[in-house]
């Protein structure tokens, strides 16, 4: 109806523009209008004093306005009003279609015929010569770039891979000169590179698309779905590790018509295999993510290839593989341990990291009130001043432990710069428990309270010399930093049985944000009524670690040690 | 009137025996009970190994003899010198030492352990197997007061036991374990409590002192070996006026050495 009063639908009034076609000025028009509606006012008001009717003022207002609004609506149609849109001429803007041949198009899923013929089979049913018949018109294909073609009939899906992005910013950069009106892309959908949104194409080319208004119509081809097909959508990996780390990642990867089977995940550093692993297959369609551990090996730029094996009667297998880079460097990763008693953990601590390629552990230990005794260092100056008093100094180091030492230790400025190290540069904290640990120490009352992941509890008796078992919280299982084997239920079982702890500090409650990693089993209790029989307050089950994202750093606090058993030493 | 002499003799007879055997010097060998002033945690203990004596058929009495070569100095020395660590060091240790033996894992507890006489050491192939293994996962053995050529070969006897394949070499003035609290360059050789009436730094043939070590695969030290010197009777005479200072004093800063290190390493 709308079309029929005002000959163009409703989206060419939305999207157009009004224009004023009259030869006169648009604010001649105003003036105009505002003097009628002035005059109008004069000779009704002149009217009604000379008339013995007796008209109400809002009747009188009315006519006022009726009267007013004709004229103006005849001046406007004196100013010849318009709308303005912008149209493709024909046959002289150009129209590309985009065909795209990569290997995922000879997928046979549209009965019996390739996704490929039936592109070209609609393009031939008249669309193509429709299109011609108004518009100059370009045959392009995509695959793993753009390339220009003369006909239709030579196409064959053969590319390897599809990156539709990066083809049609090159489309878009190589037309700069040419009148693009539009570009139809018909396309499955499937390609390999990565950009922004549910189209995957990079900011560039959609910047360079929107500079030229160069609208991109799209027709599928083939299912949205596979009845059966595994689908890797995106593996995490950190852009740099050092030397024989052991690094984590993560896998999100979909699946249809598995559910209930298991499929292999496979990394890949050029031929040699990095890492494998079987996964569960999640309900058809849901996102699901698995970590994975692997060892990066020697130094150099690599490309981690992650491949799903293909499955029995799997459809498409282009989407079972995604490559990401990492650069590896040799460089060891430095670590400051600062302790304020000698004490067995950090005997033990030094000889667990020598055997770690990847830590090069510097440590300062106060063995007497004036001494300090140093490991580790790179030269005789390194620490020779004792904890660094300058952010150059102290955010050389990798990361910082801090033992049983008091907060009294670290003068006003260290304290500033431990915050800072967290804050500004992003490094990460760890604290022992100890007798001169967080609240023994006096770091519950300290300006770095803050940076703690738990409320400590008040008061300084809350080291305590008495035997504990341990196991991982929920979250602890699935947690990298409590991984002793990479099988998570393995590694629960393994913490289940690693030997008891000596001692132990309270480490209050966590605080919002805080992620708890690991909890006392309770069995604390029977253990320390052997030692001491004198009466115990009862507290809830203290956590041994609990870790906390601050600004751009960390902080972690063990309030633990693991007592030198036998199964513990070495 | 001969059966009250009689009683009165039985009566006498057994209290003295009870005196004697009260005061037998034995070796602390727990916690005791709750309210024993050896009762208190701490992170370091002083301990003592109490291992069988090649001697053992002179006493009879096993370990518990007072006369056992592994109690020699005991208590005293053991005192003496945590009054020391306690006063030179940050290290929290119990007040009063502590006795270990091979028997049980509870050694494990106990990462670092001091032998004295060790020529008189043997080992039952369980014993020799829990401390070699003792060692190598982290525990720190110092072993003082033998002197002489016969001496070392029967300290050998019981170390091949132990360690049969770990060479034995000399420390030398800048090895680490003689800079770890203090920094001792310059060693003389300590002598016992015999020096006082002699005259003599030595004992038998051990003319020279041979200060060595047994390490492990990463080159750490894993045991001290005080060979012709005799440390424990140093800090156990370090009270005693005619006792020279320079030895005492040399005693306590090895002794304090080697503790950190075996703290450390």
């Amino acid at each position: 109806m709308f079309q029929f009063l005002f000959k163009y639908p409703t989206p060419v009034f939305m999207k157009g523009h009004l224009v004023l076609l009259g030869p006169w000025p648009a604010w001649l028009l105003l003036v105009l209008i505002l003097v009628a509606a002035g005059g109008i006012a004069l000779l009704i008001r002149g009217q009604l004093r000379g008339s013995a009717a007796n008209l109400p003022p809002r009747r009188a207002a009315l006519i006022w306005a009726l009267q007013s609004a004709l004229l103006a609506l005849l001046l406007l149609l004196l100013w010849q009003p318009a709308i303005r849109i912008a149209e493709l001429n024909s046959q002289q803007n150009i129209i590309a279609v985009v065909l795209d041949d990569s290997r995922s198009m000879s997928v046979a899923d549209s009965d019996g015929k390739t996704r490929e013929a039936t592109a070209i089979a609609a393009l031939d049913s008249g669309v193509l010569a429709g299109l011609q018949r108004r518009f100059e018109t370009r045959l392009y294909t995509i695959g793993r770039e753009m390339k220009r073609v003369d006909s239709l009939s030579r196409i064959a899906p053969e590319e390897s891979a599809t990156r539709i992005g990066a083809g049609l910013n090159q489309l878009a950069l190589d037309t700069a000169d040419l009148p693009i009106g539009a570009v139809v892309l018909l396309s499955d959908g499937g390609q390999n590179s990565a950009g922004i949104g549910i189209s995957e194409i990079g900011i560039e080319a959609l910047r360079n698309l929107q500079n030229r208004r160069i609208p991109v119509h799209t027709v599928g081809f083939g299912k949205p779905e596979h009845s059966h097909d595994i689908e890797i959508q995106d593996v995490s990996l950190p852009a740099s590790a050092v030397a024989n780390a052991r690094i984590s990642t993560t896998v999100t990867l979909t699946q249809h018509g598995y559910l209930g089977k298991v499929a292999r995940l496979t990394v890949r550093d050029g031929d040699r295999v990095v890492a494998q692993r079987e996964i569960a297959l999640a309900l058809d369609g849901q996102l699901q993510t698995e970590s994975l551990f692997l060892s990066i090996g020697t130094a150099g730029a690599k490309s981690l290839a992650f491949t799903l094996e293909p499955m029995a009667g799997e459809e498409n297998l282009a989407n079972n593989t995604i490559t990401r880079p990492i650069l590896v460097s040799n460089a060891k990763r430095r670590i400051l341990y600062v302790e304020g008693e000698p004490r067995w953990e950090y005997k033990f601590i030094r000889r667990a990291e020598e055997d770690d390629p990847t830590i090069q552990l510097v440590s300062m230990l106060r063995t007497s009130e004036n001494k300090v005794y140093r490991q580790g260092i790179e030269n005789a100056a390194e620490l020779a001043d004792g904890f660094p008093a300058r952010a150059e100094d102290l955010f050389r180091y990798d990361g910082i432990v801090i033992g049983s030492v008091a907060v009294d230790y670290f003068t006003p400025l260290q304290q500033d710069l431990l915050r800072e190290y967290v804050e500004r540069r992003g490094g990460g904290v760890l604290f022992l428990g100890g007798s001169s640990s967080l609240s023994d120490g006096g770091w519950n009352v300290s300006r770095l309270n803050e940076l703690l992941p738990t409320f400590l509890p008040a008061g300084n008796h809350n080291f305590h010399r008495n035997p504990a078992t341990v196991e991982l919280t929920s979250t602890g299982a699935d947690s990298p930093i409590t991984r002793l084997l990479d099988d998570p239920e393995k590694n629960t079982e393994r913490w289940k049985k690693l030997t008891y702890l000596a001692d132990y500090e309270d480490p209050g409650s966590p605080k919002p944000g805080a992620t708890e990693l690991i909890s006392d089993t309770g069995n604390w209790r029977h253990l320390a009524m052997a030692d001491e029989r004198s009466t115990r307050r009862s507290f809830a089950r203290p956590l041994l670690a609990t870790v906390a994202s601050l600004a751009r750093g960390r902080v972690t606090w063990t309030g633990r040690r693991v007592h030198a058993g036998p199964s513990a030493y070495g | 009137m001969k059966f009250l002499h009689g009683a009165i003799a039985t009566v006498a007879a057994a209290a003295c025996g009870a005196g004697v055997f009260a005061l037998q010097r034995t070796g602390d060998f727990g916690f005791g009970n709750d309210e024993a002033p050896g009762n208190v945690k701490a992170e370091f203990y002083w301990s003592r190994l109490a291992y069988t004596s090649s001697m053992q058929s002179l006493g009879g009495w096993g370990r518990h003899a007072w006369f056992n070569s592994w109690s020699r100095d005991y208590p005293k020395a053991d005192r003496q010198f945590l009054i020391a660590m306690h006063r030179l060091t940050r290290i929290n240790g119990r007040p009063t030492e502590q006795v270990v033996t091979l028997d049980s894992n509870e050694i494990f507890n106990y990462p670092w352990i001091y032998a004295v006489q060790v020529e008189n050491w043997t080992f039952s192939e369980v014993e020799a197997r829990r401390l070699r293994e003792y060692l190598l996962k982290g525990g720190f053995l110092m072993v003082d007061d033998f002197h002489g050529t016969e001496d070392w070969e029967n300290f050998m006897n019981g170390m091949r036991q132990v360690l049969p394949d770990r060479p034995i070499e000399d420390l030398q003035s800048g090895d680490e374990i003689f800079h770890t609290l203090y920094d001792i360059d310059d060693k003389m050789q300590i002598p016992g409590e015999q020096f006082v009436w002699t005259g003599r730094t030595y004992e038998k043939d051990g003319y020279q002192p041979k200060w060595r070590a047994i390490r492990d695969n990463r080159g750490r030290i894993i045991v001290a070996i005080c060979h012709n010197m005799h440390l424990g009777d140093a800090w156990e005479w370090a009270d005693d006026p005619n006792y020279p200072e320079a030895f005492a004093s040399m005693a306590f800063r090895v002794g304090l050495d080697y503790i950190i290190y075996g703290m450390t390493h």
